[in-house]
């Protein structure tokens, strides 16, 4: 409960103490939206109170030659990178009586016992344009109104361009910012800007910024772009002009103008702007803006005072030394961490120097980069247990904001060194993974001397391992295709087979109808070989025979007895066609007759009526019954 | 149905066993061994002019490329020693030695810190059961879940007593299937479809426009990984991991 009260008293000052900030940061400023408009025509002038949303209107008394209306107020809270910001807007109608220029402002506005002054806003007021003018321009471009013409570009969308300092000194880094803005306008694809910088080396641009700023009293969106240069040879130099390409999207009205329409729908208020929506399209137009060339002059660096182990670096920077371990056993190496962190060319700086090696094997140090500090690993090997400190390290670097030479230098640092006896030798193909790092050596073998250790990677492998050619792979062989084809089919034949497997069993109409098939097959062969033969008492038996097999299964009728009778009212039923029928019934004729006269039966006759049998098959084989 | 059962298996063995056969050069070992030999020696520039002799043979191993990765570590050429451990990576991503040497080998590169694109969460997942394995490994593994599908489902349409037992064996091993069809199908696309490609050069400059006189958009460190898109006149369009693309000259940057 303690707490909870504690909390409480500390969330209430932090709210008045936040409302006092807030009371403090009231900021009064005028803004026009248009510069210039002709006579009869309105422009808004804005009054804005940045830090509070709680201001009334000012009342802004009579400005000379315009008409003042008080329109309403606007509020507004924007929230950039966690900090919040509101303001209010007073907004006023200017309708000016007479041409000229006016001067808006500045206002004073008294609130709350504090006195608040705006700065002033200016509005050129034009000959009226004539009527007639404005219909015909549309007529001339087919009824589009070109947007673009009416548009000031100068003065709403540019570009500039910024180097922090006029004069630097060779291999100082240089802040470059270039600023894109536009009032008012819609703008894509904005793309990163360019610049001329022949003579000089240039970084990346970091992330742009978003903000707003006023400027002669219009309210910008601001792109800002940051980057930095150096250049390395002294002498005079232009930079930019910086190039920036975007699309500038204008709003195109297609309507067509008609005379009975136009007055009625052009009224100020009047339902015209709907229909202008209605008919608005969007037209891209590429452009490219230029800012103006910058002149910048390097100087050499001063001679004046450089010390003798200066070696080029520039900036303002901060130095950190370290050594670990502090205790090691004779052998072993000790790295050295000297790490280089501040503002300037990381480019110009090398290794900080190291004083009294001596009794040190001292190996090829490491460096790496990142974005403010540089970072050196020094790995030394004490020759002796004698050792008992770490060598200093100086590091000298040229100022240029203070324009002088300064040297910052760490150490020794202490160190222990214990006597070993007999150092293991490193046995080359122990086990993977064993084996300390590759600065692991005998103490003071002479042979090693010459190896500089490059960092601390493991060793080789031993074994060349499974060797397979270049362009192996498995996934890209026919085999790994047909692996994957063959038992797909295969699986699908059996599953075509045992499905009709299953259903011989369960459909026995399905059965007879297939067996009738199967059946009639085997006996056509000995038809024809009846037929080879010139059996005709055989034929015609096997013939009938067959016949009754195959129309009792095909028809799911029991087959003994079968005779034409029996089937053809089924086939009547089923919609046979009657020449099927009609040759049916004469095939069963003819097997009936050669019982008893063969005499009336010759081969050829014998051909047509196993041509006719076949007919029969192919037809029922169709038919879905 | 035994002897057509046996048939097909005999065919399969004959077809895997197609699959993993071939004809390498018997000296490749004896090279293998001269070079470590110099490596042993320290004669770093000799040892990789052998290595390199073996791949350039027409032929390939994990341990190969880990041990010319090592030698031109050790010549100061940490581009290169990326490149060969990153094509090691490929043939033996499981190897801890590797790990070990390539994260050593990319900490020492300028610019190190330069995030890629965050990976698609999906594919980052899928990938996860299948980082220790390479890209034919997962394919055996691909094949074997098939074969065990296609095997289920067969036996099922042969035998409903054997499809009511194997029910429960076969949505886990379908489970499987899909993982690993999955699992290198995102592979495939990394390795095989994208190409990566590893800046040997100390230093370059990506242009915006494959010409020498063209404005310099970014300049690449040794060692940073790019994608490479397409190459043209001893030109190379390439992505670098955070999305820009520009062109760099053919002999900076290596595919892998």
């Amino acid at each position: 409960m303690k707490y909870f009260k504690i909390g409480i008293l500390i969330l209430v000052f932090a709210g008045m103490a936040a409302a006092l900030s807030y009371a403090e940061d009231i900021k009064f400023e005028a803004s026009i939206d248009k510069k210039t408009v002709a006579i009869g025509e309105s422009a808004q002038l804005g009054l804005t109170f940045y830090g509070t949303q709680n201001v009334p209107a000012p009342d802004i008394g009579n400005i000379e030659g315009c008409d003042v209306r008080y329109l309403g107020p606007s509020t507004m809270m924007t929230v950039i990178n966690g900090s919040v910001s509101t303001s209010i807007t007073h907004m006023y109608k200017i309708q000016p009586l007479r041409m000229g220029k006016f001067q808006l402002g500045p206002f004073t506005f008294k609130y709350e016992g504090n006195t608040y002054r705006s700065n002033e806003a200016f509005l050129t007021v034009s000959e009226e344009k004539p009527r007639e003018a404005r219909q015909e321009e549309p007529k001339a471009a087919g009824g589009q109104e070109d947007v673009m013409d009416s548009l000031d570009l100068k003065d709403r969308l540019f570009l500039t361009l910024k180097v922090g300092k006029a004069r630097a000194y060779a291999n100082e880094i240089i802040p470059v910012t270039i600023k894109f803005y536009s009032n008012n306008l819609n703008i894509s694809d904005i793309q990163l800007p360019t610049f001329n910088q022949e003579g000089f080396s240039k970084a990346q641009f970091e992330e742009p910024k978003q903000y707003r700023e006023r400027l002669n009293g219009l309210l910008f969106d601001v792109l800002e772009f940051k980057t930095t240069i150096f250049g390395t040879r002294p002498g005079d130099y232009k930079i930019g002009p910086a190039k920036l390409k975007c699309n500038l999207i204008v709003r195109k009205r297609t309507r067509h103008a008609s005379p009975l329409t136009d007055d009625f729908l052009n009224e100020p208020g009047g339902t015209g702007q709907y229909f202008d929506d209605f008919f608005t399209r969007y037209e891209r137009y590429p452009i490219e803006l230029k800012s103006d060339e910058l002149q910048l002059a390097l100087s050499p660096l001063p001679t004046e005072g450089r010390p003798a182990d200066f070696s080029g670096a520039i900036g303002d920077y901060q130095f950190i030394f370290d050594a670990a371990p502090k205790k090691v056993k004779g052998g072993d190496p000790i790295t050295l961490k000297m790490e280089i962190n501040g503002n300037g060319n990381f480019n110009t700086v090398i290794i900080p120097k190291l004083e009294n090696t001596e009794g040190f094997r001292i190996y090829e140090p490491q460096a790496k980069t990142e974005p403010g500090r540089k970072t050196f690993r020094q790995v030394l090997i004490p020759e002796s247990d004698k050792i008992y400190q770490t060598p200093r390290a100086v590091f000298t670097y040229f100022d240029p904001d203070k324009r002088e030479y300064k040297s910052i230098a760490h150490g020794p640092l202490p160190l222990e060194v214990e006597k070993v006896a007999e150092a293991p030798a490193q046995v080359i193909g122990a086990p993977q993974g064993m084996l300390p790092p590759a600065v692991s050596m005998n103490f003071g073998s002479p042979e090693e001397k010459k190896d500089a250790p490059q960092g601390d990677i493991l060793y080789i492998k031993e074994n060349l391992g499974r060797i397979h050619t270049k362009d192996y792979r498995i996934y890209n062989s026919f085999f790994f295709l047909l692996i994957f084809l063959v038992p797909m089919v295969m699986l699908v034949s059996v599953y075509v087979i045992y499905a009709r497997k299953d259903r011989m069993l369960r459909d026995t109409r399905y059965a007879h109808r297939t067996k009738a098939f199967k059946n009639m097959k085997h006996d056509f062969m000995k038809l024809k070989h009846r037929l080879r033969s010139n059996d005709t008492k055989g034929f015609y038996e096997t013939l009938f025979g067959t016949l009754q097999n195959y129309l009792g299964g095909r028809l799911y009728l029991p087959v003994a007895g079968l005779t034409f009778n029996t089937v053809e009212s089924l086939l009547s039923s089923k919609g046979v066609d009657i020449q099927v029928i009609n040759k049916v019934k004469g095939l069963f004729e003819v097997c009936d007759r050669a019982k008893f006269a063969l005499s009336n039966i010759d081969g050829f006759k014998m051909k047509d009526d196993m041509k006719e049998f076949e007919e029969i098959i192919r037809f029922f084989e169709r038919m879905k019954l | 149905m035994t002897k057509y059962a046996l048939t097909i298996l005999i065919l399969f063995s004959c077809f895997i066993g197609c699959v993993y056969a071939e004809d390498l050069p018997n000296d490749a070992a004896h090279l293998f061994y001269s070079a470590n030999s110099l490596y042993e020696k320290r004669e770093f520039k000799e040892a990789v002019e052998d290595y390199q002799n073996i791949i350039d043979q027409g032929i390939e191993s994990g341990p190969l490329y880990y041990n010319l990765g090592n030698a031109y570590f050790k010549s100061g050429k940490t581009g290169y020693a990326i490149l060969y451990y990153k094509k090691a990576a490929r043939l033996m991503p499981a190897d801890s030695d590797l790990k070990s040497n390539l994260s050593y080998a990319q900490s020492l590169t300028e610019d190190s810190g330069l995030q890629p694109v965050a990976q698609n969460k999906f594919t980052w997942a899928i990938n996860i059961p299948f980082r220790e394995f390479t890209l034919n490994g997962i394919a055996r593994i691909l094949i074997i879940m098939y074969l065990l599908v296609i095997g289920l489902l067969a036996g099922g349409v042969v035998n409903p007593v054997f499809k009511r037992r194997a029910t429960f064996i076969f949505y886990p091993v379908l489970v499987l299937f899909l993982l690993s069809l999955a699992g290198f199908s995102v592979r495939y696309y990394s390795e095989e479809v994208l190409t990566h490609g590893i800046v040997v050069a100390r230093e370059a400059e990506c242009k915006y426009e494959p010409i020498d006189k063209s404005t310099t958009y970014f300049t690449l460190r040794e060692g940073q990984e790019v994608l490479v898109l397409k190459t043209r006149n001893g030109w190379r369009r390439i992505k670098r991991l955070d999305g820009k693309l520009a062109w760099v000259k053919s002999d900076a940057v290596e595919e892998i």
